[in-house]
Parts: structure tokens; sequence; C-alpha cells
């Protein structure tokens, strides 16, 4: 397809003149003027062809060519130029369709690739073998993104023509395209085998990128080398070539060893290689772009922008034009022309909507102009087109996560958490091995308020950095400190500050404030875990370090004030003062402490100033100042001071309630104030409202005063409880009012069972604080309480104190519960006794009282012995009878006993007697028998003796017998 | 290696209040509680069974102790009574006075001679088992209200957590004070516990951490943060490496005993209970202990690798 041999001088015959004329190309007019200047005549279709190559490649003109060839399709002439002129016309309609100055216009753009695939379709009806029409639709399939038609058409042509080299380069861009790089090799390397001198194209352009796509870098250069060995003026290679040069300049993924000064070296050839390709052809836009990128990775903003101004007006495709944008947008963002950079992104993304690169920025710049729903949009659109990278994962993550806690659309909002459930779940943190992901996880369980989680995203973030070798930076371990303490986990939280702290230590200026911030975390988690000393010398040094770090100092003097050293909280606030003498917080602080700890009078005057200022804070503690001052009032005389100090006090609190409505601590203070002025009804319903706006224990036990005051002891006692299990039952004066309650209850309603409770009550607080003297005497006043209930009830003691008589009859008190409540007053008594003693002087009892209880003791004391005496006469009538009854008992048992031994002896006699009987019979019997044998055997042998006498006569038996019969 | 709790038998109810002490006899016969509701139980050691009831007690039982041969308990109550009981047959064998809140807490020496008393004015009585009303020495620390008395196992050593932040090592035999230890920032100690080995005291505190401190160096070895409550008992295992402790934040605890350098673990942890865990006792092979709750439960676990 060589044009450059178009003969400019033909002869051509005019049938209908007959003649032939002689037209030199050269000096055709245009397309119009030739097509005119033959009029109706008509010449051979061949010589339309000549013209129209002429127009298409000297004149640079396709739109010349299709008129020319259109006429010439109205010419006689062969099939086989027919098909060239279809073919023609059709790869010129093809040109047309791919030239950048069309682009613009989609119906044009259409139009021309309708009719390119007409034109290859009736070339192919003319003649199927033809391929160069074969190999058209091919590409025109290619352009349509089809690539199986495509390569069914380049097999095709293949089938008739094995060799066919247009065909086997459509085959290759298949094969590519299909990532078949081995494939896409093979047929390069078969198409140079083939004709190896061919250099428009020049397969080895193709074999060098597919040996780069192959990870084959020295190859591909290689192959790029011989392609400009072949072509010095190729611009596609040193285009490459530079490519590659630069690639390696910026250390990108294979060439991560790379040297400086050999980063250096690559950079230069590449931007010879670029300049080269820009002197062989000074329009290439993929140059200029090439170029421009070399001057961006130099940060020459200028030079790259130049080449792109350039490139821009060369751009001949849509891809380079959005390429060109992008590269644009790219510079601008660079030197911070956020609009120019907004603009050139739209455009690129709107040319090139799959420019993944330049989609990014566009986000980015979205993001920057707080648009960032359509941030989040434009990054999904990433994901969805699959660059699911770690930077565009991690923003939008972020994304999701920022919309889903600040946008007031709740609806929006549960969407954006969900996406970033899904992305987050979606993505798969090993792969990238990149900490940020998970460091934006840990953000958005932060924001969901899971420190627990969080830390643990954020130690996964942590192996990142150490799986990959890189330093872990110590905002990532303070970090961890902070979810770590959020979480409860102090030791954690200062292992982890130790770990920052360690890093800060090598960098220059230690961190400066941020090193010091964390300093102080650790300062903080060491007071949280109790470790006050560690606490106190971390902020110790910081201060030493920077004495104008005022929290620390403050922390200091928190410290000092738990610990009750007073003076050294002043100390260390006076410092403070010294440093800026107007820090009014500070002031406030320091009023704060002295007002709690009960100095009333130096922080008065700073409180009014603020006060004055509507400071809420100073007119609420200036309040509860008045509260306290107020009830410091016992005397019955001084009683309108009293009140004045309570009204003062309530105004105060209104007025802090005017400014805030929600400030509960004034709302208490006011039904504080209620409460003690006596309008109780008023101060119960206040403190409902208090605590259903606010429920914590401290306005759980302030209705619960209220409830037991006004007899409510069931809501007294269950809101009691409520704070009480809020404090894990830690705190021993709420287990002492809920006592009381149940004392109250006891005494009234003269049941045990609360008294019981109360006593249970009254040990777990005695439990928590073994010193406290209140709740041993309290334990003493139940005992004696519930003795006395059992006295009342049981002993039929009426109040008048006359002992009722007691029946032996109707005790109904047995005497082993009478000596346990026995035990119950004596001890109660004892405890009382051992109260009035030296060392309990110190604690406020009313002695008298005491006295009293004891003297009350000792008397029931007396009352119950006597009944116990009482009953211990019953009980020994009792046990009396119980031993005669017994001893009867025994005795009836000791006799039948006897008559049974006696039965058991005289039977024995008996027994012994028949045997002796029997044996008597026996033996009797035996010597009969003995004598029977004796006479038996006597008898025989005197018979015997006279049968052996008639031995001899043996035939006489008959004698004998007869004989015998004589007898 | 990795260890685990697993619990073999529970017993709901076990008590009708709160659970305030609870032993696992030396001998590893039986397992005696005590608590709010005056009275002392018996159970079996492997099973829970129930076996008698302890009764004399008018307030609440404090604390108790089973002696070395585990035929005889010791009880303390708030009634301001020490009472001695057979075991074996349920009775009361003696019963002595002391004032009105002088005594919450004591222990057996490990021959079983001996029955130490912590006592309001921050001493230790050390009385003589066969006679427990003579008191044969006293241990007097300049701290407040004694809480918890230990004797370190070869029974040369006391000591007493007070409910100002100190600990006092007293020499059983010269009753002269050989470390005062602290680090629980002015907070009540409320139990202590000798590592078998005798090397290592472990103190839970109402500060919400546990200390463990070198007794012969007498310094802190590590500190123990993670409870959210007062921790009411620690225990040490027989194999000198693990720990237990309970909390009013309804906890239990197991921990790795700190070697060379390293801190103290949390090996695992029980967030079951429902109420404060008051009192834990090893069994003496050291693989399983019982805990008691404000709950009314009694419930026996076993450590499992």
């Amino acid at each position: 397809m060589n044009f450059g041999s178009i003969q400019k001088v033909v002869e051509i015959p005019l049938p209908i003149s007959n003649q032939t004329v002689e037209i030199d190309c050269d000096q055709l007019g245009t397309a119009g003027e030739t097509l005119n200047m033959f009029g109706s005549e008509i010449i051979d279709m061949k010589y339309w062809i000549h013209f129209a190559l002429f127009y298409n490649v000297i004149r640079e003109s396709p739109e010349e060519a299709v008129s020319i060839l259109e006429r010439g399709l109205l010419s006689p002439g062969s099939i086989e130029e027919r098909c060239k002129c279809l073919n023609l016309l059709a790869s010129t309609y093809f040109k047309m369709y791919k030239a950048p100055k069309y682009q613009a216009n989609v119906d044009q753009k259409n139009h021309f690739l309708v009719q390119a695939t007409e034109k290859f379709n009736e070339a192919s009806q003319l003649n199927p073998q033809n391929l160069i029409s074969l190999v058209g639709k091919g590409l025109i399939y290619l352009a349509k993104k089809d690539p199986v038609q495509a390569n069914r058409e380049f097999s095709n042509a293949l089938r008739i023509s094995p060799n066919f080299i247009p065909a086997l380069f459509g085959l290759a861009r298949i094969q590519y395209s299909h990532k078949s790089f081995k494939d896409a090799l093979a047929t390069y390397q078969r198409i140079v085998r083939l004709n190896p001198f061919m250099i428009h194209p020049d397969p080895r352009i193709g074999i060098g990128l597919c040996l780069n796509k192959l990870n084959r870098f020295n190859e591909a250069v290689q192959a790029f080398d011989r392609a400009i060995a072949m072509n010095p003026n190729s611009v596609p290679a040193n285009i490459l070539l530079a490519t590659i040069e630069f690639d390696i300049a910026k250390q990108l993924d294979p060439y991560k060893d790379v040297t400086d000064e050999e980063r250096l070296a690559n950079y230069c050839a590449g931007m010879e290689r670029v300049e080269l390709a820009l002197n062989i052809d000074p329009t290439k836009s993929s140059a200029l772009i090439l170029l421009a990128h070399g001057f961006y990775l130099r940060e020459e903003m200028d030079f790259s922008l130049e080449a792109l101004r350039r490139a821009e007006k060369y751009a001949d495709s849509r891809f380079m034009q959005s390429e060109t944008h992008y590269q644009l947008a790219r510079a601008y963002h660079f030197i911070e022309e956020y609009d120019k950079a907004f603009y050139h992104y739209y455009h690129a993304i709107d040319i090139n909507e799959n420019h993944t690169s330049a989609r990014y920025g566009y986000g980015q710049m979205l993001i920057r102009n707080g648009y960032y729903e359509e941030a989040r949009d434009e990054f999904e659109k990433l994901w969805v087109l699959n660059v699911k990278n770690l930077d565009v994962t991690t923003v939008l993550c972020v994304l999701n996560a920022h919309i889903g806690f600040n946008d007031s659309d709740q609806s929006v909002k549960q969407k954006a958490l969900n996406d970033f459930d899904r992305i987050s779940k979606a993505f798969i943190e090993d792969k990238y091995k990149n900490p940020d992901i998970s460091t934006v996880k840990a953000w958005f369980f932060e924001q969901k308020k899971n420190p627990v989680k969080a830390l643990a995203s954020l130690k996964k973030a942590k192996e990142l950095y150490e799986r990959l070798h890189r330093p872990v930076p110590f905002e990532l371990l303070n970090k961890m400190g902070n979810m770590a303490f959020k979480a409860k986990f102090y030791d954690e939280a200062i292992e982890h500050y130790s770990e920052a702290l360690k890093i800060i230590e090598e960098l220059p200026e230690k961190g400066g404030y941020r090193g010091l911030t964390v300093c102080y975390n650790k300062g903080r988690a060491n007071e949280a875990a109790h470790k006050t000393e560690q606490a106190r010398n971390i902020y110790k040094k910081i201060i030493d370090h920077s004495p104008e770090f005022v929290l620390a100092r403050l922390r200091l003097a928190a410290i000092e004030d738990k610990l009750k050293n007073h003076h050294k909280v002043d100390e260390i606030i006076h410092e403070v003062l010294d440093l800026d003498e107007e820090n009014m917080e500070v002031k406030k602080i320091h009023a704060l402490y002295q007002l709690r700890r009960g100095d009333f009078q130096t922080p008065r005057n700073f409180l009014h100033s603020l006060a004055e200022k509507n400071d809420l804070v100073a007119i609420t503690a200036l309040g509860s100042l008045y509260l306290i001052k107020a009830r410091l009032i016992k005397q019955e005389q001084e009683k309108p001071q009293r009140e004045a100090y309570y009204k003062r006090a309530v105004e105060l609190f209104q007025r802090a309630l005017n400014l805030n409505p929600r400030n509960i601590w004034a709302a208490n203070g006011i039904t504080v104030a209620l409460a003690e002025t006596g309008r109780m009804q008023e101060a119960n319903e206040g403190f409902w409202k208090i605590l259903q706006n606010c429920p914590k224990p401290e306005f759980n036990i302030n209705y619960a005063h209220t409830c037991a005051l006004l007899g409510d002891y069931g809501n007294a006692i269950r809101f009691y409880e409520v704070a009480s299990k809020k404090y894990q039952h830690r705190d021993y004066q709420i287990m002492e009012w809920i006592a009381r309650v149940y004392y109250i209850i006891g005494k009234e309603r003269k049941n045990l069972e609360s008294l019981e409770t109360a006593l249970d009550w009254t040990q777990r607080a005695l439990r928590l604080k073994p010193d406290h003297k209140i709740a041993l005497h309290n334990l003493a006043l139940l005992q004696q309480t519930r003795a006395q209930l059992i006295r009342d009830a049981k002993l039929g003691q009426s109040k008048v104190g006359v002992t009722a008589p007691i029946t032996a009859a109707s005790p109904n008190i047995s005497l082993s519960e009478l000596k346990k409540v026995i035990a119950w007053a004596q001890w109660s008594t004892k405890t009382f006794e051992e109260i009035l003693k030296e060392e309990y002087k110190k604690v406020m009892f009313d002695r008298d009282l005491v006295k009293n209880r004891v003297a009350f003791g000792n008397s029931m004391i007396g009352s119950f012995e006597k009944k116990k005496k009482e009953l211990e006469v019953i009980e020994e009538q009792k046990e009396a009878e119980r031993t005669e009854r017994k001893r009867v008992e025994e005795e009836n048992r000791r006799i039948e006993e006897q008559r049974i031994a006696e039965e058991a002896i005289l039977e024995e006699e008996r027994r012994k007697r028949a045997a002796e009987e029997d044996r008597v019979r026996n033996e009797r019997l035996q010597e009969y028998a003995a004598m029977q044998k004796i006479l038996y055997a006597r008898e025989e042998k005197s018979k015997r003796r006279r049968y052996s006498s008639d031995e001899d006569d043996r035939g006489m038996s008959s004698k004998k017998s007869r004989r015998g019969f004589n007898l | 290696m990795s260890l685990q709790f697993i619990s073999f038998v529970e017993k709901p109810k076990a008590h009708k209040s709160p659970i305030w002490s609870v032993r696992w006899s030396p001998s590893g016969n039986v397992v005696a509680s005590g608590g709010l509701d005056n009275e002392i139980k018996i159970w079996d050691a492997e099973t829970g069974d129930y076996y008698r009831t302890l009764e004399g007690h008018i307030l609440a039982v404090t604390g108790l102790d089973i002696n070395p041969t585990g035929e005889v308990l010791i009880s303390i109550s708030f009634d301001n009574t020490i009472k001695r009981w057979g075991v074996l047959e349920g009775i009361l064998i003696n019963d002595i006075e002391t004032k009105p809140g002088e005594v919450c807490c004591g222990q057996y020496s490990k021959d079983g001679n001996y029955f130490a008393t912590a006592s309001q004015h921050g001493t230790i009585d050390l009385r003589n088992d066969s006679n427990l009303e003579e008191i044969v020495a006293t241990y007097t620390s300049e701290g407040k209200y004694g809480l918890c008395c230990r004797f370190s196992p070869d029974n040369k050593i006391l000591a007493l957590s007070t409910d100002n932040d100190k600990i006092y090592l007293f020499d059983v035999e010269t009753a002269k004070i050989v470390h005062k230890l602290t680090g629980h920032s002015g907070n009540p100690i409320r139990s202590l516990d000798f590592t078998p080995d005798g090397k290592h005291l472990i103190s839970g505190s109402d500060d919400e951490t546990i200390n463990i401190y070198d007794v012969k160096h007498g310094n802190q070895i590590s500190k123990c943060t993670g409870h959210e409550g007062y921790v009411m008992c620690v225990a040490a295992a027989s194999d000198n490496k693990h720990f237990v402790s309970g909390s009013t934040d309804c906890k239990i605890k197991l921990w790795q005993l700190p070697e060379k350098n390293e801190k103290t673990q949390v090996v695992d942890t029980i967030e079951e209970h429902k109420e404060a865990v008051s009192c834990i006792s090893w069994n003496p092979d050291g693989d399983k202990f019982v805990v008691g709750t404000d709950n009314l439960l009694l419930k026996w676990y076993c450590v499992a690798k």
C-alpha cells in the first residue's frame, strides 16, 4: 500500500471523443473541477482510482477522493477493478471515520462507518475471496469493538492466504487486546519473518509491546531499538522507548531498585527519544504528551503545559484528546490551579469516560470543592470500572463514612454507612498490603464509637507497615494510644504512646507540639491507670520542656487536688497565671477547686465577675455556693438569712437556666432549694422531670430523697437502688439511705423483714467502710429495734411498760429464738456502750440518746432474761417431764428387756432340757439299739453254732425243715 | 500457653444474701462459704454438694479460714465474735468476743498453730489456735484500718493492708516492719495474697488496679489495670505463675505473673456474672477455684489449657 510511487502523468483514452488525453496529476484542480473536466466522457474505472489515490495520498483530501471514487463506480471496469474501487472507497470512508476533524460530529462519523461497511460488503459480494475487503471488514468490526466478528473476518482472509500480512496484523491486534500476549508476539514475529523489511507499520513495535506486557523488558527495549535501527524516523518506536525510559526514571513497579544516577540517565534518554520523535513529526500528539509527561516528572510545569497546549492542537483521536486534557489537569493540579485542573479533568472524562486516572483526579477536585456525594459517585464509578485499588477504595470508604456521619438525610446516611461496610468488606486488605485502608476503617469505627474495633484496625495498619518494612508513623501509634485509652485499656495505651515517643525522639525538634501532645496523652493514660507518680513525672517533664503547655500544669493541679494537697494546687495555678494572667479558664478552674474544698470566700468575687459576663459555669457554681451557705445556717433565729441565701441561689440557677434551658445542674439546684425549704411535692416533681432528661445517679438519689420524705418508700428504695447499682454498689452513703428507708418502714409497719433488709444494707455499707462508726451505730440501733419489735409482739410488752403476765401455757416464742433476740439486744447494747467511749468522741453522736439506748437495751435485756428464765422453767419442767417420761420408758424398756432376757433364759433352759431329754432319749435309744444288736448278735451266734453242728449233714436240711415243722 | 476458665459446678442461691468469703479447705475436702446471711455453709469440694450450715453468728460473716488439716474453721463476723468450728461435725468449739467493729479479716498460719486477725487500729493480732483469746503477739503499723492480713508461705512474714494505700510486711519473729509498700494512690487495699513460692505479694485495691510486689526487696514490679471496679479479691495459683481477681465490675480475671521485664497479662476474663465478685479460693492443687458473688452464687471453675 505504498502510495509514494503514484504515477504522476497518465494517458487516458476518451472513448466518446475517441481521443487520448495526457493528464499531469500535479496540475489537477479540485475534485469538482476534475469531475467537470471529463464531463460526460466515459473513462475507465482504473483512472478514477488513480485520481482518487492521488487526492487521498498526495493531496491528503479523502473527501475529494470519495467524490472521485463515487463517480468511478459508475464507470466501466473489470470485476477486479470494481472490487478495488469499492475497497478503496470503503477504506477512505473508514479513514474519514477515524479522522480527528470529524470526531466531534457523531452523525457524520456514523455515516462514514455505515458507508465503509456497505462498500466493503459490496466488494465481498463481488468477490468473496477478496482479501482486502475481508481485512477491511475485520478492521471495521474492531472499530465497532466486536473482536469476535473481526476475528472471523481475519481468519477467513488467512484461510484464503495464510501469510496475508494485513490479516495477520489484525489477528495480532485481537490477540493483544485479549491479553494473549504470547500469541500476539508469535503473530508479530511471523510477520517479521514473512517480511523482514516491513516498516509501515512496523511489526517490531508490536513485538516490543508484547514483550513489555510479558515483563521481558530488556527484549522489549531491544525490539524498539531494532525498529529504530530499521527506521530511524519511526515515531512510535521512539515514543515507546521514551515511555519505558520514563517508567524506569519514575521507579515504577519493575524498576524499584534503580539508583538515582541511573534514573537520571534513563530520564535523559527518554527525553532524547521524545525529542527525536518530535523532530520527525513535530505534530505527533502522543510525542508531545510524552514530552509533557517528561517535564511533569521533572516538575517543570511551565514546559509541560507548553507541550500540552501543542498536543491539544494536534490531538488526532478522542483518546489523545482525553489524555491531553488529563495531563493538563494534572499539571494544573500540581501547581494548585484547581479550577483549571477541575475543568480539564472534567473534559478528559467527558471525551473518554474510561479514563480512570482523570476520573480519579475529577473525584479529588469534587472533594476539594465539598461535593462529597458527587465525588462518592465518581469513585463508585471507578470502583464499578474495576479500579479497586487502594486509593480508590480508601477514598470511597472515607467519603461514604463522611457522608454517613455528616449528612442530615437519614436515608443518605444509612446508605453511605452500608456502602462503607460493603466496600471495606469486599476489600481484601492483605492483597493490597497498604495500611491506609485499615486506618480509614479505624476512623470509621471511631466515628461509630467503637474504640475496640478501631484499635484492632489500627493494629492491622501497624502490622502492614511493619510487613512492608516501612517506618510506622508516630501519629498512628498515638492514635492507637487514643483508641486504647477510649477502650479503657490504659496500660496498652501507655505502651502505644511510649512507642510513639521513641519515634518522636528521632525526629528533628522531637515532633514539636505534636510530640508534646503524645507525651501529654501518655500522662493522661498513666493517670487513668492510677499510676499517679508516673503521670506526675511526665507532666513535670513536659512543663520543663515547654513551660507554656498549660494543659500539663492543669493536670498536675488536678492530681494534687485529688490527693488533697491544696497548697500545691494553688501553687501550680499561680504558676500558670504568672505565665498568662488573663487566662479566665484557669482562674475559673481554680475557683471551682476552692469551692469544692469548702473555701467559699476566696473565689466568690471572681465568680461574681464571671457571672456578670453570663458565664454559665460561674453562675451555677455561685448558685451552689449560696445553697451550701443556706444549709450551714442551723439556728432558727437566723432563718431570714437562710431564706435569703436560698432565694439568691434560686435566682442564680434561674439565670443559668434562662441562658441555657438544658443546664441540668441549674435545674437540679433549684429543685434542691425547693426540697430544702420544705416544698417537697414541687421538688419531687422537679427532680422527676430532671431525671427524665438526664438519668444520672445523682438525680436518681435526689428524686429518691424527696420520695422518702414524702413517704413514697417504694419509689425511694427503687431509685436509690438504681443509683447504687450504677455505682456498682460502691457508695456506702446510698446504702445507708436505702437502709434508712427500710428502717422507717420497719418501724412504722412493725415489719421485721424490712428491718432485716435495713440491717443487710447497713452491713454492706460497713463492709465498704469498716471504720464507719455511724454504720456501726446504725447496726446497733437496728438490732435493738428488731429485739424491741419481737419483745412488743411476742412478749406482750405494752407501751406503758407493764409486763403482761406470761403464762406457761402460751409461750409464743421459743427459747432458741429468744436466745437469738437476747444476743441482738446484748450486742446492740454493748455496741452503744462502746460508742459512748472516749475514742468515739469525734463522731457526732447524740450521746444522751445513745445513753438512753443503752438503758433501754439493758431494761429490754432484763425483761428478755426474765422471759428466758420463765421459758427455761417451762423448758426445765418440760425437760423434767421429758426426763421422767424417758426414765419411765427406760424402766419399762428395762423391764421388758429383763422379761425378754428371763424368757430367753427360760427358753434356753427349756431348750437345754429338751436337748438333754433328747440326748437321754437318744442315748437310751442308742443303748437299746446297741443292746438289741448285742442280743441279736448273741442269738445269731448261738444260731450259727447250732447250724454248724448240722453242717456235715446237708442232705438233712429237708429233715431239719421238716423237723422244724415239727416244732 | 493459653489458659481458659471452664465452669464445672454452679450453686445458685447458695446463700440467702451476698457471699463475702469462700475458702477451699487446704486439705482439699470441703469448701466453706460465708456472707451477709450470717451463715457458714460447708460444701463438697468437688461436687458442690451441700453438707451442712454452721449457725451462730447474728451478723454477717466477714471472713473465714480453714486450718491445714481441714478440720477446724475460724469465722469472723460483724457481731464481734470469732468462732471456731469443727468442720466435720459442724459444731461450735470456741466463741471469742472482740470489741465492736474490731476485726473483719483473718488467716491461719501455714502450720495451723496460729490465727492472725487484722484489726481496726491497723494492727495484726496473732492468736493461738488452741486458745484464740490469747493474743501471743501484736504487730503494729502506722496505718489506719487493717483490711486484710496474710501469712507468707514460710510463715516468716505477715502482710497487712490498710484502708489508706499502705501495705506493711512484718517479720513474724521480731514484729518489726520489714517493708512498707505503697502504690494504690490513697485507696483502700481490700485483698492480699502471697504466691506459694513467697516471692511475690499481690494486692487488689479500690483504685481498680492490682499491684505485684517483690517481697524480698519490697518494690513494686507491676501494676495491672483492666478492672473497672474495686478489686475485692486476689488469689495466687499454686504454679506461682498465675493469679485470679474478682471485682465489683462483676468480672473475674486470670492473670499471668510477669517474667523478667515482662508485664502482667490478662489470660482470660469471665464476664458472665451479674453482681460483684467478692471472694475467690483455689484448691490445693491449683487447678480449680471457687468464687462467691453478691448474686448469691457459688461457682466452681477449673483452668484448662
